[in-house]
């Protein structure tokens, strides 16, 4: 049984959808629980961002894609979800996580996928496809990066449109820690409703996922919060590497994007034959904030790729 | 009074006596009572009270109770009440308005006028904010904009802006004093909208076109004006009063907004003892 849930043009934003097939799955440092939807010759392989959301707010925007023949394999990652949540913190590593997306794979027997990532999904999937390029039918880039010191920039410069002083009070709280203080956490909100969501509203899977979240796991590969970066990714950079793809690439953002434009154009320009999309209304959730254009795109990619066109 | 009572709080004995009016409208007067009532080690008699509607005072809903106007005769009734002769008064902020009102109504009433973080000249004021909100960036005040012309006031990404202006331009310190706390905490919003507004940065109260600046010349009584460099009634709306006042001083604290009595009390004090001090036997 699938639920569609509508907008108020009758367009199924996403579906709520019982998976056809659940899984256990032992990974380094525990198991996951991983969901696979439909049974196409096609499969779409999800990782979501965070990192340490569970896959809710990732996986059921495009479970309307089962219906269009698609198989979709998703998994909460470890730490979130039906999955373990076990509290070591060496755990919370870029190649655990790499890892643990073959374990996935490997239980479910898919030879090759098409990647379709989310902000820490697609650093995450960029590392992957590096490693273990020969799983790669093509990839979907979105609303990330390959370059965090760039990203860095980037930020600093999102940060500045709130004037110098809001920009000094948050150098002082973030130099002292004080990241719950009422003034840092508003400054916090402001930003996240300008490059995040721009919706006044909460879509249920986000809220699940937020619900969710595992707070350790963000901490200690990203920082407090998505404008102060103080994790382990901090200095990673896989822009002079990703020239290596060799599948179709689709690069996806929103004008407002935390992870900005200017960053899709260096991973869309550092790999032969990306596509680059840019939805104009939108901040880092295209799949809620411009529903339609973003499963228009997504859909001509992926039919381009697998030769369905 | 007809529409209620209120509750005074009398520190100290002596002919010099010290009435505080705090700001709001419709917070308790712990704040400044409790910043203030110091000044009986220098020989001050200091009387506060919590205005009708707040504190341990009476809360009448009635809306009408909301004007400056009514706000003037409880002042008048509290001195009277307490037989309190001819005060200092100090008004901080919405205090400052009320004193202002005051004085122009009572003269006879008054020793001394002392001025916290306040204005006389409303319109101005509301430019002088529109300069402060213009600091959070164009995005931010259009954010701002749409939110109070839709009416969405208690959105969060609107108290979010708010809550920067708060820290930035009514209390700077990273932890607000218990009495600050205790007072915002009991704020009575009736007569904060009436009169005001539904926040600081926002005028649409009835009081939204006060200017008491043409009339000022008439407050003959020595009068401090203070104010925080940072203060969100600012600098520019403490000098427009100087220069409206026959016989004011004016001090500038340059590490406070809105409540130097808190952010800079060692400098803050010394500059209020003084005053009165020195013109305390007019």
């Amino acid at each position: 049984m699938s639920i569609p849930r509508l907008d108020p043009t009758g367009f199924a934003v996403w579906e709520e959808r019982a998976p056809d097939e659940t899984r256990r799955i032992a990974v380094p440092g525990g198991s996951v629980v991983a969901y696979s939807y439909g049974d196409g010759p096609d499969t779409l392989f999800l990782l979501n961002g965070g990192p340490g959301l569970p896959c809710d707010y990732w996986r059921d925007p495009h479970l309307p894609l089962v219906a269009e023949g698609w198989r979709i394999v998703v998994h909460d990652q470890l730490g979130t979800g039906a999955s373990d949540h076990p509290d070591d913190p060496a755990l919370w590593t870029m190649a655990r996580y790499v890892a643990e997306v073959e374990a996935v794979l490997d239980a479910f027997g898919l030879a090759s996928v098409h990647f379709v990532g989310h902000s820490w999904g697609g650093w995450c999937g960029i590392e992957w496809a590096l490693t273990h390029p020969g799983r790669v039918a093509s990839m979907v880039l979105a609303n990330t990066c390959a370059d965090i010191p760039h990203l860095l920039t980037e930020i600093a410069r999102l940060r500045d449109s709130l004037g110098p002083e809001t920009v000094a009070m948050m150098q002082c709280f973030e130099a002292e820690g004080r990241f719950d203080h009422p003034a840092y956490a508003a400054a916090v909100r402001l930003l996240d409703f300008r490059h995040i969501r721009r919706q006044p509203f909460k879509p249920d899977p986000v809220r699940r996922s937020h619900a969710g979240f595992n707070r350790a796991i963000f901490e200690a590969i990203q920082g407090p919060n998505e404008y102060c970066y103080t994790g382990l990714i901090r200095d990673w950079r896989r822009i002079d590497e990703i020239g290596r793809f060799a599948w179709p690439v689709l690069v996806a953002t929103g004008t407002h994007d935390v992870l900005t434009p200017a960053c899709a154009a260096r991973m869309a320009r550092a790999i032969p034959g990306a596509e680059i999309v840019v939805f104009p209304d939108s901040a880092h959730s295209p799949a809620y904030e411009a529903p339609r254009a973003w499963r228009a795109a997504l859909g001509g990619f992926l039919r381009r790729a697998a030769g369905r066109a | 009074m007809g529409p209620g009572e209120v509750v005074a709080y009398d520190f100290g004995a002596g002919e010099d006596v010290i009435l505080l009016l705090n700001g709001g409208p419709g917070l308790p007067c712990d704040y400044l009572r409790d910043s203030h009532s110091c000044l009986i080690d220098d020989g001050y008699r200091v009387v506060a009270f919590d205005q009708l509607g707040t504190g341990r005072s009476d809360r009448p809903t009635d809306p009408a109770l909301w004007t400056i106007t009514r706000y003037v005769e409880e002042v008048e009734t509290v001195r009277r009440a307490l037989d309190l002769g001819r005060v200092h008064l100090i008004g901080q902020s919405w205090g400052g308005w009320l004193g202002i009102e005051y004085a122009l109504t009572h003269p006879g009433a008054l020793r001394t006028l002392v001025l916290e973080n306040t204005a006389a000249d409303i319109p101005h004021l509301v430019s002088e904010l529109e300069r402060l909100r213009g600091a959070l960036g164009p995005e931010t005040v259009a954010m701002m904009q749409r939110h109070e012309a839709e009416g969405t006031l208690d959105h969060p990404e609107y108290q979010a802006a708010i809550t920067i202006l708060n820290y930035r331009h009514v209390c700077r310190l990273a932890d607000w004093p218990a009495p600050v706390r205790r007072s915002l905490d009991d704020w009575n919003m009736g007569p904060y909208e009436a009169i005001q507004g539904p926040n600081e940065f926002l005028y649409v109260g009835n009081l939204k076109d006060w200017n008491r600046i043409p009339d000022m010349g008439r407050i003959a009584v020595p009068t401090l004006i203070t104010v925080g460099q940072h203060d969100e009634l600012t600098p520019a709306c403490a000098l427009r009063m100087k220069l409206a006042l026959p016989d004011a001083e004016l001090k500038v604290f340059p590490n406070s907004s809105h409540m130097p009595f808190f952010e800079e009390p060692e400098a803050f004090f010394p500059v209020l003892r003084d005053f009165l001090a020195r013109r305390a036997q007019g």
